[in-house]
């Protein structure tokens, strides 16, 4: 550019120096020239400008030109055939709505023959990785390769698993891999069947895609939209604890995610592999629509049971059946504590709760499962808590701090813990105890208004069977008086475990309110154990609850609820591990199991030593379905569990395909320019500017020669 | 030796030299004329004379001839003996010259002719020359002799000061009494106004007046290209332009001039000539000398 210069200037400076030469001479006739200049000053200054612009202009046009000015703009990513090699990330989304099925393939089948299709495509010296992607990504070739033939023997293996779908976790990591890259043209080239609940991260994908303006980023969405499927959401067990051969309730939710309404679905639900031994009919399900049916399985022997829910099969068969287990208990031990425990027995403060505990009558309560004893509240005070699943303090007066500690250990070791308010309960030293600092909830105020319960929007596990069209209200039950209701504030450091350990607490549940939006039962965790709160007493001194109906139910969803607390955790996401406190005479004993689809015993591990615990662990879960786990040659399971897929995974309604456009043609960030990793958009050139240039220079030169001869003509 | 070779500066700056340049120009003049330029205008009757061959027949009385058939010449009192005051501007404006010979330079060899003619045909002449004031004056005198004389006088002349015509030609015309003709050569850069009042007072006097502007080619076509610094040869400030950005102006306004020069002129009666000085001597002056005497025959 500097030679140009020179050269432009060579011409420019000869005229200058001619310009300024100044050639000298005696001269008579002054007086003419005085006038000569005058007049002429003002013609001469604008000629002078005139012609000042034009060179200037005519300089400024050739600098300009041999600058070889372009016209640069984003090279879109279109398609894989485009010029030069490409280096190329490509996520193949493989979560459990991709078994989806147009009659012929699933869309994991079509992602595979489009991805195949593409290789062919490339040019010579292109590069691939390869992820499987469903909630994380699972790298087949981490980075990219020229071995494309490696790309399609893992391609060959893909498919799809039972897991959900995280596309913001999987297009970082496709963006993290690209931007080490060092080749020019880079692509993310994401194969999915693009369902709405994948694209969460919508606005964070984004973000990165503008963000890194130089790494293209191309959806290529497998599967028609609008496709039909029916779906079991939900599949658990509803109710109290479920105890040997009593008859167990579970809850089956069924989803219609297409466009039209289907008719005289059949539910079954089988135990343990057997065959179905319940069933129901729902008549019609509404497009986008849920329908829930309730049915029951006796479980005879106590232990570990799985249970499958089924329907009809459809095109995606994954989610036409689902799986929950559950542990039957042989008996339940549970303490009654009484304020007042003394007088005659309908007197006492535990007399409505032990008939609605154990409803049957006084003959049978023996063979009944739950085993309730009741002591007063003074004799509580070092009393051994450790057999009971579930304590229920009704009207307690004052606690000690060691009554405090004491109740504290029992919850954070798992225990269930229940309390009700009554006459005696002093309100100043509970909230002055320190149980205020770990319970849910604290009593504030006795308030002596009458209040009712909320008659609708039960949304608490332990309500949801009320308000439905056949499960009643509470909206009847009558409060004189209560003690009002105080959720505390969990700070977030104590709702979110640290590493694999769990959560000390969490945020405390409302269970019920009042008809006024007051909290009536407040529920939550402590370390292993929960804990509910009541605002009344469970005697009718303050309420009509004891009486009403749903009192029973009440009291046994309530017991179910915070007894499974302390069970192990058996129903899993796909992925997660299964982990449960097993006997210690268990210890470094092998164990074997059975997964979905199959008797087959396979060896899984090795019982460990944790925390002082015996802990049985199994991580190989991505697969929905039962689970169950053996010892040498036991016919009866130690353990099991089951794996269900993501409800999310059924709804296939697919992203806008305006929003997939936003994702190619997303405008680079301006500030991410200034950020490190920053990956600058690819251009081409779409216009050079060099010949038009010179064009226009040749223009202004040769009108500034026309004009340069005009005014320098003889003007006389 | 052509006409433009006889203009050589070291010639014009010697007397003796100025002289024979003078003589060369008019003897050559005279090859072909019999009669001079400047005899018998408006001069008073003095008597008649038997006519002879070789007499211009306009000067024939007819009336005479008509009641006596006989021919007869008139003859007037100034046809035989007149003074002709030859004034030249010598002021620093003169100086300028293009070419080889200054303006200046070029009035004294127009002079130096003029001089020879007159006092080669036994007429008078008179020299003065001016600047801001008269500075040097000759007397008249009618005697061939000192012609050497007023050859050196001319020739040793050096330019001094500004042009101051009014107070110059207002001299003029006191000291010439006598009626005759007054020969002016100047480039007349003073302003007009002072040039119509000499013209006026010499007018008055009952003088002839011929005005003889003496003007370079660059002064009358202004040609320089590329720019120029002027120094102004009587004290102006100097200017830097590009002529050929003024050009027009300049010549519009230098032509303005000339035609206020030639209107004084003709206010007073007065014969204007141009003398360019990048003509040839003979030119201007054979140029002029036959308009005169075309003049004179009507």
């Amino acid at each position: 550019m500097l030679g140009a210069l020179a050269v432009v200037a060579v011409p420019i400076a000869i005229h200058l120096i001619n310009k300024f030469r100044v050639r000298q001479t005696k001269w008579a006739a002054m007086r003419f020239l005085q006038e000569g200049v005058k007049s002429s000053r003002r013609k001469v200054l604008l000629q002078d400008l005139i012609l000042l612009i034009l060179r200037c202009l005519a300089v400024l046009l050739l600098v300009l030109a041999f600058t070889r000015p372009v016209l640069r703009e984003e090279i879109k990513a279109t398609d894989y055939v485009d010029a030069g090699p490409l280096t190329a990330v490509v996520l193949l989304d493989n979560s459990a709505s991709m078994g989806q099925s147009d009659g012929v393939k699933t869309r994991l089948a079509m992602g595979r023959e489009s991805i195949e299709e593409s290789i062919g495509k490339l040019e010579g010296g292109s590069k691939m990785a390869f992820y499987l992607v469903s909630d994380r990504p699972n790298a087949m070739v981490a980075q990219p390769t020229p071995d494309l033939a490696r790309v399609r023997r893992s391609l060959e293996m893909a498919e799809t698993t039972d897991r959900s779908t995280d596309l913001l976790r999987a297009v970082s990591t496709a963006y993290q891999v690209l931007r080490t890259s060092p080749d020019d043209r880079r692509e993310i080239h994401l194969y999915t069947d693009s369902q709405l609940p994948a694209w969460d991260g919508f606005d964070a994908i984004l973000r990165l895609r503008q963000e890194n303006p130089g790494i293209a980023l191309k959806t290529l969405v497998q599967g028609a939209r609008g496709e039909d499927n029916l779906a079991i959401v939900n599949l658990e067990q509803e109710g109290g604890v479920p105890a040997a051969g009593q008859p167990t309730r579970f809850r089956v939710d069924v989803a219609n995610f297409g466009e039209q309404p289907v008719s005289n679905i059949r539910v079954t639900l089988a135990a343990n592999g057997d065959p179905p031994s319940g069933e129901a009919l729902i008549e019609r399900i509404g497009p986008g629509s849920t329908q829930g049916v309730t049915l029951f399985v006796r479980l005879d022997e106590p232990g570990f049971h799985t249970i499958e829910a089924a329907i009809p099969p459809d095109r995606l068969p994954v989610d036409n059946q689902r799986t929950t287990a559950v542990q039957v208990v042989d008996q339940l031990k549970v303490l009654l504590v009484e304020g007042k425990g003394t007088g005659p027995v309908i007197d006492r403060d535990g007399y409505y709760l032990a008939n609605a505990l154990v409803p049957v009558s006084s003959d049978r309560a023996s063979q009944y499962f739950l085993d309730l004893a009741a002591i007063p509240f003074g004799q509580l005070s070092g009393f051994n808590l450790e057999d009971y699943g579930v304590v229920f303090l009704a009207n307690p007066s004052a606690p000690t701090p060691a009554l405090a500690d004491q109740l504290k250990g029992y919850v954070e070791g798992g225990g269930g813990l229940v309390l009700f308010p009554g006459e005696n309960t002093d309100l100043a030293a509970w909230r002055t105890s320190p149980m205020a600092q770990w319970l849910p909830a604290i009593w504030t105020q006795d308030v002596k208004e009458r209040a009712q319960l909320q008659g609708q929007d039960y949304v608490h596990p332990i309500t949801s069977v009320w308000g439905t069209e056949d499960g009643g209200s509470l909206g009847k039950v009558e409060l004189n008086r209560h003690y009002q209701l105080l959720p505390r504030q969990v700070p977030p450091e104590e709702t979110e475990g640290e590493g694999e350990a769990a959560p000390r607490f969490s945020k405390p549940q409302v269970v019920l309110e009042l008809a006024n939006g007051e909290p009536a039962v407040v529920e939550g965790q402590v370390g292993a154990g929960h804990v509910a709160v009541f605002n009344t007493t469970a005697t009718p001194d303050w309420t009509n609850l004891p009486l009403h109906p749903g009192f029973v139910p009440l009291m046994q969803r309530t017991l179910g609820y915070l007894e499974g607390g302390r069970r192990a955790q058996l129903v899993l996401s796909p992925g997660a591990a299964f982990e449960m406190e097993v006997p210690m005479d268990l210890l470094g004993r092998d164990f074997t199991i059975t997964r979905p689809g199959s008797d087959e015993r396979r060896p899984a591990g090795r019982v460990d030593l944790e925390d002082g615990r015996a802990v049985v662990r199994y991580r190989d879960t991505a697969q929905a379905g039962a689970y169950h786990i053996y010892f040498d040659q036991d016919t009866r399971p130690t353990a099991a569990f089951a794996v269900q897929i993501d409800p999310a995974e059924s709804d296939l309604r697919q992203l806008p395909g305006a929003d997939i456009e936003r994702l190619k043609e997303a405008a680079p960030l301006a500030e991410a320019a200034e950020r490190p990793g920053f990956t600058a958009p690819q251009m081409k050139v779409s216009y050079e500017f060099w010949l038009p240039l010179i064009w226009a220079a040749a223009l202004v030169v040769l009108a500034e020669m026309i004009l340069a001869h005009y005014m320098s003509r003889p003007q006389t | 030796m052509p006409d433009h070779e006889l203009l050589d500066p070291d010639a014009i700056s010697r007397g003796e030299a100025l002289g024979l340049l003078a003589r060369r120009v008019v003897e050559g003049y005279r090859v072909g004329e019999h009669r001079s330029p400047f005899q018998g205008f408006a001069l008073e009757f003095a008597q008649h004379r038997e006519y002879t061959a070789g007499d211009d027949i306009r000067h024939l009385d007819w009336k005479v001839l008509g009641r006596s058939d006989r021919y007869y010449i008139k003859q007037y009192e100034q046809d035989t003996n007149y003074v002709a005051h030859l004034v030249v501007d010598g002021s620093t404006s003169m100086t300028y010259g293009s070419g080889k010979v200054t303006k200046f330079q070029f009035a004294k060899a127009l002079t130096a002719c003029l001089a020879y003619l007159i006092l080669n045909q036994r007429d008078a002449v008179a020299l003065a020359m001016f600047d801001a004031g008269t500075q040097e004056y000759m007397r008249r005198t009618d005697n061939l002799g000192k012609v050497n004389h007023l050859m050196d006088r001319l020739a040793a002349y050096q330019p001094g000061e500004v042009t101051d015509l009014r107070k110059s030609l207002e001299d003029v015309a006191v000291r010439a009494r006598a009626k005759g003709i007054t020969v002016i050569m100047s480039d007349f850069f003073d302003d007009e106004e002072a040039f119509d009042k000499g013209m006026q007072r010499l007018s008055f006097g009952g003088s002839e007046v011929i005005v003889i502007q003496v003007l370079d080619p660059h002064e009358i076509t202004f040609p320089m290209d590329g720019t120029w610094r002027f120094l102004g040869l009587e004290g102006e400030e100097q200017i830097q332009t590009s002529p050929r950005d003024i050009r027009k102006s300049y010549l519009e306004s230098f032509d303005a001039f000339r035609k206020r020069v030639r209107g004084i002129c003709e206010k007073y009666q007065a014969h204007y000539v141009l003398a360019d000085t990048g003509k040839s001597l003979v030119e201007v002056l054979s140029g002029y000398l036959a308009f005169r005497q075309a003049i004179g025959r009507k």
